[in-house]
């Protein structure tokens, strides 16, 4: 017998539509296990409700309200200037260029535009700034051959590096068994389906 | 490999530089003029561009051979593709998308939380660092790599393609004492390159190594005259039938482009699947594309004519290694040369969309395949048709029978003889998941 | 930092006005995640500045309230993974390492929705204390109505196995 626990816990929340609440009444009208649920759910309802009013928000210390921020739309303004000039320059800079240049190939373009861009993103630097650069700590343990690298570090740098990024290695795998109880928050509903005899688009060929 | 020919694109660039040499002659009067020529001069060249589309499919891998991901992209010759690829934390999940504007931390649909208020386009990579964690559920990922790609192509009969890659890598399980507990703080690299690659070969782009230990990214485009869009299928009558069957029986509104995500999964069959979460990571083997390639025509070539199709079409080739798991099987072929090659698997995917209903699309999926690479003409693994429902957000799983097949045969004098079911098919379980991520209306071409 | 009270231009909530309506329900919900009073008040404190903060941003298409939710809401699943909680589920003596619960008696309720797992209570917070419909609470969270309908449901499920010492 199908048994109507879902159903059961939509109705407790009031979104069981009419039709199948008419349905649910019939089916618990024969079935005790559902009505015993239906029970549990209830007093779970009002259990649960009770166990939050009853939790008062008194803090021992004083809360400090933060100050809002003034809106700062000068700097916007200015922002925008500046992104303005930047784009302006960017397009008078290529016109000039390509008037001049007699060979102008893909890669000075490239070098021309890439000059560009690190002017426009002073918003990264400023982040990079602010942000720990994790290369010492964060050396790959292989390096493929054909990756053209900077300076080469020190041995002892490298090294130092390698131990560090196991380090971190090992936190993150410590992590692993948590996460795996925490159900995260992507949570997908998958529904399984099976092939049945209809959905072969020849006869089942079996065995050779 | 990257590839690097400064060659052909210089050849390119010569043949329209006697303009440069007027103005070099006269530099100020002849702006308008200037203008006016190039003006010319791309619009011939755009002329021949129209009659193409651009084909780009960037594959992540795992360094452990569990999880492949596919990004694929069909547009014009001049668009941009943003896209990204993460790793979650922990489990190691691989997930991505081709998507525009690439990573967005306060995109609900990559963490499902965020307010309307909060959200912001991430125009060209332009992030915000401070606070965005509070407003997201970041913690859930590793890392991230966030890409922009622009082909670059002046000459459209050229055997090669120039594309500048802008990426950001965000590195999230690094922690600094410099922000507040709750802040995570995150590794930020940014990349800016520029590549020439040979069209229709995948090239592995080495410097995401760096970030990502463990994980290669390959990228091939791919130059598609519009007039040869259409789906081939060759020997297997079933199946054109059963695509121009279920065409047939569509209803869906003209001009309605739909992105289906596809994926493969092969579960060990004494683990329990945990389909409900989808961790890629916890399986044998994942392959899955986002999105898939759309087609409004078929090609049949033994009995001649293209046929046309009422309605858009999606198809991919998943291809994947095959595994014995019978260990006395395994061994017996261990140190054979000829495996490689042999142990090939190839599901041919086709979706036809055949009604559609707000958020939900009923879908003809049908599937043929090859556990192994043999030509030999034998048929071994039965096509399938199977109408699902899919709701966005609710993805559907296909469980594939098991069905039971054999081959034996002799390839460069290495003798094989293998049973499906006792060397394969009793140790797993194989899925094919099916999902959408949008409905879209085109302006029709 | 200062006590001072500004205007709020938008609607003409002021940020003590704000506090005063609902840290209450603040400090509840944070609690349904977080299931320790200490960290649940200091959420509170977080969720006011971390509004404070990126108040120019909020365009009014959302309630206050449901906005401070959804703040509060991310503030305290990142403190459980920075933290590197051991156990998301409980925080009190019942369940600690090296007790054996005592299967025949039955447990309270109260223990019980400190068991349940954070996404499970907090759920149950929005839907049995709040009130809000599947759609409100979709909103908050972020799942699909669909999603939140499945997951109450397994939610009660849960509880009620918990309840039964069904472990």
């Amino acid at each position: 017998m199908k048994h109507y626990e879902l159903e059961i816990s939509q109705f407790v929340d009031n979104e069981l539509p009419e039709h199948g609440r008419k349905e649910l009444f019939v089916h618990l009208a024969e079935c005790e296990e559902c009505g015993r649920v239906l029970a549990d759910y209830m007093e779970m309802k009002s259990g649960s409700r009770s166990f939050y009013e009853n939790m008062e928000y008194e803090p021992e210390h004083p809360v400090n309200l933060p100050v809002l921020p003034q809106r700062t739309k000068e700097r916007n303004i200015y922002q925008a200037m500046f992104y303005f000039a930047a784009a302006a320059s960017v397009v008078l800079g290529l016109m000039f260029f390509m008037q001049q240049s007699s060979t102008n190939t893909i890669t000075q373009k490239y070098k021309m535009l890439k000059t560009e861009y690190g002017k426009l993103d002073f918003n990264y630097n400023q982040a990079i700034k602010e942000v720990k650069t994790a290369e010492e700590n964060y050396a790959p343990q292989n390096i493929p051959n054909d990756i053209k690298r900077g300076k080469e570090k020190s041995k002892k740098a490298q090294a130092a590096g390698r131990m560090a990024y196991k380090n971190t290695r090992q936190n993150t795998t410590d992590l692993t068994a948590e996460n795996k109880d925490y159900m995260g928050n992507r949570p997908q509903l998958i529904r399984v389906v099976k092939v049945t005899q209809s959905d072969y688009l020849t006869p089942q060929i079996v065995g050779n | 490999m990257e590839y690097w020919n400064n060659g052909m694109m210089e050849s390119a660039y010569q043949s329209i530089t006697p303009i440069f040499h007027y103005f070099k002659v006269r530099p100020l009067r002849s702006v308008k003029f200037f203008l006016l020529l190039i003006l010319i001069a791309f619009s011939n060249a755009y002329a021949q561009f129209d009659n193409y589309h651009l084909d780009f499919k960037a594959v992540v891998k795992s360094g452990d051979g569990v999880q492949k991901l596919v990004l694929f992209n069909r547009g014009n010759i001049d668009d941009v593709i943003d896209g990204y690829v993460l790793i979650s934390r922990g489990t190691h999940d691989m997930e991505g998308r081709i998507k525009k504007g690439g990573f967005n931390f306060l995109d609900p649909k990559i963490f499902e939380v965020g307010l309307p208020s909060l959200r912001r386009t991430w125009v060209k990579n332009n992030f915000p660092v401070k606070n965005i964690e509070v407003m997201t559920n970041g913690v859930d990922v590793e890392k991230v790599y966030s890409f922009e790609v622009t082909p670059e192509i002046l000459n459209i009969k050229s055997d090669s393609i120039s594309f500048y890659i802008k990426g950001v890598f965000y590195d999230l399980t690094k922690q600094t004492d410099k922000y507040s507990e709750y802040n995570l703080n995150y590794n930020i690299n940014l990349t800016y390159k520029l590549f020439t690659v040979p069209y229709n070969k995948s090239v592995r782009l080495d410097f995401f190594c760096e970030q990502f230990n463990d994980y290669s990214f390959s990228v091939k485009f791919n130059k598609i005259d519009k007039d040869d869009e259409y789906l081939s299928i060759q020997n297997n009558r079933p199946l054109f039938e059963g695509i121009e069957q279920s065409a047939s029986e569509s209803s869906l509104p003209p001009n309605v482009r739909i992105e289906f995500g596809t994926e493969y999964i092969r579960a060990d069959v004494n683990k329990p699947a945990d389909l409900i979460t989808l961790l890629h990571s916890d399986y044998l083997l994942t392959v899955q594309q986002h999105s898939l390639v759309p087609v409004n025509a078929l090609d049949d070539r033994q009995f001649g004519d293209k046929t046309d199709l009422p309605v858009d079409i999606y198809y991919t080739d998943l291809s994947f290694p095959f595994k014995l798991y019978n260990k006395e099987k395994a061994e017996l072929y261990k140190n054979y040369k000829t495996k490689s090659e042999i142990f090939k698997s190839n599901y041919n995917i086709v979706i036809v969309p055949i009604s559609l209903n707000a958020d939900t699309i009923t879908a003809d999926v049908l599937l043929n395949y090859t556990k192994i690479n043999l030509n030999d003409n034998i048929p071994r693994w039965t096509p399938i048709r199977k109408r699902v429902k899919l709701i966005r957000g609710f993805p559907v799983a296909i469980n594939l029978p098991k069905e039971n097949w054999s081959a034996s045969f002799t390839r460069d004098r290495e003798k094989y003889s293998i049973y499906g079911y006792s060397d394969f098919e009793q140790y797993v379980n194989e899925y094919l998941v099916v999902s959408f991520d949008s409905i879209k209306q085109t302006d029709g071409e | 930092m200062n006590k001072i009270i500004l205007q709020n231009k938008r609607e003409n909530i002021s940020l003590p006005e704000l506090y005063g309506r609902y840290s209450g329900d603040i400090f509840r919900y944070s609690l349904s995640i977080l299931k320790n009073k200490e960290e649940a008040e200091d959420a509170v404190q977080e969720v006011f500045v971390k509004y404070a903060e990126t108040e120019s941003t909020f365009k009014g298409d959302c309630s206050y309230k449901t906005w401070l939710l959804v703040i509060a809401r991310n503030y305290c699943f990142n403190r459980i993974k920075s933290k590197g909680h051991k156990n998301s589920r409980m925080d009190d003596a019942v369940f600690e390492e090296g007790v054996n619960p005592n299967y025949d008696t039955l447990i309270s309720l109260r223990d019980a929705m400190l068991a349940l797992p954070v996404d499970y209570s907090e759920l149950i917070y929005l839907k049995e204390y709040e009130g809000f419909s599947y759609k409100e609470i979709a909103e908050i969270t972020k799942l699909s109505p669909e999603n939140v309908k499945i997951k109450l449901f397994r939610a009660r499920q849960e509880l009620r196995r918990i309840l039964k010492g069904d472990l």
